[in-house]
């Protein structure tokens, strides 16, 4: 799968954009704050519908104008896909989504219409950043080959804010009502899906991720994923799950009652990255949390190429200078013998060993301006 | 800066404080009021007034009715051994188009909802429980949304009545009639996919 063209409009500092790019590597250079990562979050915004950088739709709006436009043309073995969003300040009405000029109403419909991994330098949280960065590692991941878990998640966020709600109500009275009973069912049976669906997700990430790893050190370091059940306990295969919920809300009842909030559940969960038998958040060098993170970022192609049958796109922003030259060529050998089509943004144009094979265009961005 | 005469100022906001009316709305139908003939006006204020007085709660089934009983509950026609548990007044009216059900029906007047300050109590339960103590009834049909407020209202009223020995059932989720399979949402082909059945030939 790749993208042929892409349009921007007032999007972050882009007036009017419109390139169309090679379908294997595109490599982007510019000085810092000229639009290098903006391009990247539009691209993966019209994967996901949503940026991954800390902002709202409405920040992504160039200044002084009310509206951003952001289309792609996707080349799939699906087919051809014409991806369009528009997002208008709230006055003039919210976000709006077509595929090949049809509306869609919920992002669910076309989640994974276009499906893209991203390496940023923010992806070391992966191993050292709080328990959410690597539960939304794993949530995107799934949602995107998976639209009923992204359901499931939207249908869970829901039920966990009328159940906090509900639970702070009776915070003080220790009363457990025949309303809470509800509830708490209502959130075990989605717990119990979401959670289910990850471990079955981990179990095909995990060999994968483990296989590069040893790739990556020459067989020298051994990576293990594990989950973790509300932060703390390890969950094993055949493991019920529901019975450990259940377990969890036995345990917490009172305290939750006490606190007027939840505390257990797959918003809470965690994964514990292990290598070569110990945490990597407390025990790995910074060169060792990078090679776990790349890991982790070429499994997940892998992931997508076996659910879907094609690569993702793969956006590389300003991370090649992170890597030191042996991953770096080892991530350059793996995107040519897949022909993945990627973006690679850079501060410095770095001659990097491309095979002759391998069709590279290269981009200049100046103030929000491309040149080829 | 320069603003409206009063008066209408006043009718503006009273029209934007209506649910699904913003700003701009709420000044186009104010202006279109003011070019109304007076008769069409009055004609609308006395209905607004009218609706607040003569439309009450049936003691029985919690519908919005202007008669007591309401028509549902006073029609000698209808299976009274079938309730059917709906969320709100538009729910029953849009029930009865399909002039398939002949039972009787209960409105809850929302769904339990802590978002809201919504809990069973703030629903017509209570009425509900009188009617299944002492009426005969065989068959509680619940109908409420399959949203997660509906559905968790679906299981409180189960949990609540199981006990009491009736048959509870919930209304089937799917895919519409006449919709072609392509065009269904992700969310109801799952549930169409988990809740399918034999086929009896």
């Amino acid at each position: 799968m790749y993208l042929q063209r892409l349009f921007l409009n007032q999007f972050r500092n882009y007036s009017v954009l419109q390139q169309d790019f090679s379908s294997q590597v595109n490599i982007i250079t510019g000085q810092n704050a000229q639009g290098k990562t903006n391009l990247i979050e539009a691209i993966y915004y019209l994967s996901m519908f949503k940026t991954y950088r800390p902002a709202q739709d409405s920040q992504l709006i160039k200044a002084n104008t009310n509206a951003f436009a952001i289309s792609g043309a996707v080349r799939s073995k699906a087919g051809d896909l014409k991806i369009e969003v528009v997002y208008r300040n709230k006055e003039t009405g919210g976000k709006e989504i077509k595929i090949n000029g049809l509306k869609i109403r919920k992002i669910s419909e076309i989640l994974g219409n276009l499906t893209v991994v991203l390496f940023a330098p923010e992806d070391l949280n992966i191993v050292k950043g709080a328990p959410a960065e690597r539960r939304s590692l794993l949530d995107n991941d799934i949602s995107q080959v998976n639209p009923s878990y992204f359901i499931n998640l939207q249908r869970y966020n829901r039920i966990l804010a009328q159940r906090n709600h509900l639970l702070k109500r009776l915070s003080g009275s220790e009363k457990i009502t025949g309303e809470l009973l509800v509830w708490n069912e209502q959130f075990i049976l989605l717990s119990e899906e979401i959670i289910a669906k990850r471990l079955q997700v981990l179990e095909k990430l995990i060999p994968l991720t483990r296989l590069i790893q040893r790739k990556l050190t020459e067989g020298k370091e051994n990576l293990d994923i594990r989950y973790l059940l509300n932060r703390q306990k390890e969950i094993k295969k055949n493991d019920n799950i529901r019975s450990l919920l259940l377990e969890d809300l036995k345990k917490t009842q009172k305290e939750e009652l006490k606190r007027g909030m939840t505390l257990w559940g797959p918003h809470r969960d965690d994964l514990l990255i292990v290598l070569n038998g110990n945490d990597l958040k407390y025990f790995g060098s910074q060169g060792q949390h990078r090679t776990a993170v790349l890991a982790i970022k070429l499994a997940e192609l892998e992931y997508f190429k076996a659910e879907s049958g094609e690569y993702p796109i793969l956006l590389l922003d300003d991370v090649m200078s992170e890597l030191d030259q042996k991953r770096r060529e080892q991530l350059i050998q793996t995107i040519q013998e897949k022909a993945i089509q990627c973006f690679i943004t850079t501060t410095e144009d770095l001659a990097y060993p491309w095979s002759e094979k391998t069709t590279t265009q290269k981009f200049y961005i100046e103030q929000g301006v491309l040149n080829d | 800066m320069y603003q409206y005469a009063a008066s209408l100022t006043k009718l503006i906001e009273q029209f934007a404080r209506l649910p699904g009316i913003g700003p701009k709305t709420a000044q186009r139908l104010a202006f279109y009021v003011l070019n109304m003939p007076r008769l069409q006006v009055e004609e609308f204020a006395k209905v607004l007034v009218e609706v607040k007085e003569t439309v009450k709660t049936c003691p029985a089934c919690c519908n919005l009715t202007d008669v007591v009983p309401c028509r549902l509950c006073g029609d000698e026609s209808r299976d009274r051994s079938l309730i059917c548990v709906v969320e709100d007044a538009q729910d029953v009216i849009a029930i009865e188009r399909t002039r398939e059900f002949k039972g009787l029906y209960h409105v809850l007047q929302g769904t339990i909802s802590p978002m809201e300050g919504k809990g069973p109590d703030d629903l017509r339960i209570r009425e509900l429980l009188q009617r299944l103590r002492n009426e005969e009834i065989a068959e509680l049909i619940i109908a409420t949304n399959p949203d997660v407020e509906g559905e968790t209202t679906a299981f409180y009223l189960a949990k609540l009545f199981k006990p009491m020995g009736i048959k509870i059932t919930r209304i089937a989720h799917g895919l519409p009639v006449g919709g072609e399979l392509e065009y269904a949402d992700t969310a109801t082909l799952t549930r169409a996919m988990s809740g399918r059945r034999e086929m009896n030939i």
